[in-house]
């Protein structure tokens, strides 16, 4: 019965497979393709990006490549659209294919350090994946290694008597601080600083989220590095979160609805250098 | 509350002045505008679709528009005249192939 279903199943990707990539793909191609399907990718990502790459002149090697990086994230219980996306990033901003399979195994080996971080304050894996994905984008924003572990290891040692809830807690909110701080611009030691140095003041989650807060509403009006100092010497002095930072002007509510991003921007990559 | 919401349409006019990229949440919906007075086309890409191109709508002379769900963040950026335009924005990232992506976060 359970080879029954699997045929009729490897049909049915078979005939999806060939009938969207037929005249594109070799042999060799179609079966890696059915291949991430079967490993529970889901169909139509795994046929419009193999389909893209080959329009975007991936040769079949790198087309191959790109199909295991994928394939291997999924071995490793790693979310696939970061890197899925990574690619189709790649192709829309006409990036040579080379430079696409090493972006995407680059975001994959993001993922496999933020994983294993994780797993250094949880065996539960929803658990796992969700602080795994917080660090990940942690690391995307722009924090190098060095700070990720710099806070890793604070929060060993804030969390020896804590639950694995608070434990959790903590590590959520001292990451997602981490991530929109270096989304602001922040450099990776300066954010690692004052992440540390609230730890090490014994900051709850709470307290750790409305730092955050203050911190992302005060930075719309106060010099960046200028609000990182005030906030660093507050803490350092232990004034209470809400009286924290630069004595700028800040927002009446800090709940957004609407925002801008001044300035006259910046032209990336022009939509030469295909492969 | 009425004070604040007169407050937020004040700070609203004021970052908005002379800002060439914005945006403004519209219930469920966030509306994107870039102001490119020389471009012929704009598209916008984003990480909610796996960066498929959508084609902004042009308001005005200057404006472009286009709106999108608000419900998560995203990173996105533009084609401008078939070429990458990234423009200024609050919270930024990487983009692992030598330039940035923009970010919009929900509430921020």
């Amino acid at each position: 019965m359970v080879c029954a279903i699997l045929c009729c199943a490897s049909f049915a990707f078979g005939d999806e497979v060939e009938e969207s990539l037929s005249t594109l793909a070799t042999e060799q191609l179609k079966a890696s393709t059915r291949e991430m399907i079967q490993s529970g990718i889901d169909t139509n990502n795994v046929i419009r990006m193999t389909k893209l790459m080959l329009q975007n002149q991936f040769s079949m090697e790198q087309a191959l490549r790109g199909q295991k990086v994928i394939m291997n994230a999924q071995k490793e219980d790693l979310p696939v659209e970061p890197i899925m996306n990574k690619a189709y990033e790649g192709m829309v901003k006409q990036v040579q294919a080379k430079n696409i399979v090493q972006a995407m195994e680059q975001v994959r080996a993001r993922y496999v350090f933020a994983h294993e971080q994780a797993r250094a304050l949880t065996k539960e894996r929803s658990q796992t994946r969700a602080i795994g994905n917080t660090i990940a984008k942690t690391f995307t924003a722009g924090m190098d290694q060095k700070g990720i572990q710099g806070i890793m290891d604070r929060l060993r040692e804030r969390t020896q008597q804590m639950t694995q809830s608070q434990t959790m807690e903590l590590a959520k909110e001292s990451f997602k601080t981490a991530r929109d701080m270096a989304r602001l611009g922040l450099s990776s030691k300066t954010t690692t600083n004052l992440v540390c140095l609230a730890l090490q003041k014994g900051y709850t989650a709470r307290k750790m989220e409305n730092m955050r807060n203050s911190f992302m509403t005060q930075s719309l009006s106060s010099p960046l590095t200028h609000l990182a100092n005030s906030y660093s010497n507050a803490i350092k002095g232990g004034k209470s979160v809400n009286r924290l930072g630069y004595s700028g002007r800040s927002r009446p509510d800090g709940s957004g609805g609407s925002g801008r991003s001044d300035g006259s921007g910046g032209s990336g990559r022009s939509g030469g250098g295909k492969k | 509350m009425k004070k604040y919401f007169l407050l937020s349409i004040l700070a609203f006019s004021v970052f908005t002045g002379c800002a060439h990229h914005y945006y403004r949440v519209k219930g469920v919906a966030v509306e994107l505008y870039l102001k490119r007075p020389d471009a012929i086309t704009v598209a916008f890409a984003s990480s909610l679709d796996g960066y498929q191109l959508h084609q902004a709508e042009k308001r005005d002379s200057s404006t472009w528009k286009v709106t999108v769900p608000a419900y998560r963040e995203f990173t996105y950026f533009y084609i401008v005249d078939g070429v990458l335009f990234v423009p200024t924005c609050k919270f930024k990232e990487k983009d692992d192939f030598g330039t940035i992506n923009c970010i919009y976060i929900p509430g921020l």
